[in-house]
């Protein structure tokens, strides 16, 4: 029981040293540190329990396997996380292959009744979000919704800083016809444009 | 009035002594001093989606029954990792990298013209001609040559049930064969997919899946050995074996086998091999599952899930 408390007492990083090491307990304490947060994005991300379920499993099993690939450039949580999403959105490709709308076309999509404020609100807000392009759904889940700076999305993402900026703005910028809000919103100015380097 | 002259200096102008007309005209475009006001952020948003998004309650933390599955799935890979250093002086079943993927890619190929030939929908493709089993069952839905679809039916195909989730493979003759010739290493497949005909599908998952029941006695010392035999004839059994056999549940079934596998982590297996069989005297499920060149074999009880893995022997790394 006190080597359980010493590894608790251990940063992730040293965890995941210990475990590459041969530690049968340590990666044990990263699961048990990270499930929830894990979980929270996987069920985010694919808002399907029994898919989310899978992915989280597959995610901790393939950082189980491949802890020796983590090279230490990211936190262990930026790592982890960048892994679940990936297994999330390869999941949700396999399941369910979708093209993306156009931007432009988001707002003939848009929910014009004024009920903001109700019950439905936290519906309203999954279904405008699955509406947004992949990019930009993801952008939001992990900043907007999950509290992750912008460096560390893009980090998970695999993608440049300001695409995250650019994304964030355009999917929440789309997000306001869908979700019927009113526009007191005459300040909205058009976001950046998307840097054209990335995906 | 006298004129001006320079010895005059400012006194006879409007202008204060010493000043020039240059330098009132600069000293009145000088501008005030501008307030010191941030650049807006880029984090900024006007929207106010940011603020409701972030509102939103977390997600309730992760189930217990998938903490319990999870916990078990990293138990199983400790139990590999510390099996593959003891197995570390077994061959691969596998003969190559490069022999699997051309093999991987000529299954394929396989498969695809066999679906072409044949379609068969259907959660359950466990040949039942050998022993009764409850697997599910399995009905050609639709086909480009009724001789086919007949003849799927023939190997001991039931009706669909309405509900069956889809899975299309081939039931027909030649993919099981290549999907054989797939099979781990030195199986003789070609001939032992025509004896035992395998049925073999692949899954909406994507994964190539063929289940076969042997009836063979897998035990612990020569286990790695009997798993390449995977593919070979079935021997003739006994009865009281083969009623044991009989209670194999839904891992009996191509969707089944899946969320097994699924529960032991190697859900995502392009290729999965499954034989109903017995292990130390035990009804099992011998199952080989090749991820991206890397084939693991795993034991598991009939009743296997999503839920319940039931591992039956630690999963063994093949090569």
């Amino acid at each position: 029981m006190s080597r359980l408390n010493d590894l608790r007492e251990l940063p992730d990083r040293e965890l995941l040293s210990a475990h590459c090491a041969g530690d049968p307990d340590a990666f044990g304490e990263l699961f048990r540190r990270h499930r929830d947060r894990m979980w929270a994005v996987a069920v985010r991300t694919t808002r399907d329990p029994e898919l989310a379920a899978d992915a989280v499993q597959e995610a901790f099993i393939a950082a189980f396997r491949r802890a020796d690939s983590f090279r230490g450039e990211a936190s262990v949580t930026t790592w982890l996380h960048r892994i679940v999403v990936n297994c999330c959105l390869d999941r949700l490709r396999r399941v369910k292959p979708t093209v993306n709308l156009p931007d432009a076309d988001l707002s003939v999509l848009a929910d014009t009744h004024d009920h903001h404020q109700s019950v439905d609100v936290r519906l309203d807000i999954r279904a405008a979000l699955d509406q947004l392009p992949e990019g930009q759904r993801m952008a939001l889940i992990l900043v907007d919704m999950h509290g992750l700076s912008i460096a560390e999305a893009a980090s998970i993402l695999s993608v440049a800083e300001g695409t995250i900026k650019s994304r964030c703005a355009r999917g929440r910028t789309a997000m306001v016809p869908l979700l019927g809000l009113s526009p007191h919103d005459r300040s909205i100015n058009p976001p950046p444009r998307e840097p054209m380097a990335s995906p | 009035m006298a004129p001006w002259t320079p010895a005059q200096g400012h006194r006879s102008g409007p202008l204060a002594p010493n000043v020039s007309r240059f330098s009132i005209e600069v000293s009145t475009v000088t501008k005030p001093p501008t307030p010191l006001v941030p650049a807006p952020s880029p984090d900024e948003d006007p929207t106010g989606v940011r603020a409701l998004l972030s509102s939103l309650p977390a997600p309730d933390p992760m189930p217990e029954h998938l903490v319990k599955r999870i916990n078990a799935s990293l138990a199983a890979e400790h139990a590999q990792r510390a099996a593959g250093a003891e197995d570390a002086s077994v061959s691969p079943l596998l003969a190559t990298r490069r022999g699997r993927r051309g093999r991987f890619v000529f299954a394929m190929a396989g498969a695809a013209a066999a679906v072409g030939l044949v379609t068969v929908v259907g959660n359950g493709l466990v040949d039942t001609d050998s022993t009764e089993t409850s697997a599910g069952p399995v009905t050609a839905t639709s086909t480009s040559n009724p001789k086919d679809a007949a003849g799927a039916e023939a190997q001991g195909s039931k009706p669909l049930a309405p509900s069956a989730p889809p899975l299309v493979g081939g039931a027909e003759q030649s993919s099981g064969k290549d999907l054989a010739a797939a099979a781990p290493g030195a199986v003789p497949a070609p001939s032992a997919a025509k004896s035992s005909k395998p049925a073999a599908g692949i899954a909406s998952g994507g994964a190539v899946v063929t289940i076969r029941q042997s009836g063979t006695r897998y035990t612990k010392p020569d286990f790695v050995m009997q798993a390449k035999t995977l593919g070979q004839p079935p021997r003739v059994f006994a009865t009281r074996e083969a009623r044991a056999l009989s209670i194999v549940g839904p891992v009996g079934t191509p969707s089944g086998l899946l969320a097994c596998l699924s529960a032991l982590g190697a859900g995502a297996a392009q290729l999965v091999w499954a034989d109903v069989a017995m292990y130390e005297g035990q009804p099992a499920v011998i199952i080989v599952a090749a991820t991206k060149g890397v084939s693991i074999a795993y034991v598991v009880g009939p009743q296997c899930s999503k839920t319940t893995p039931e591992v039956l022997r630690p999963a063994t790394r093949l090569g």
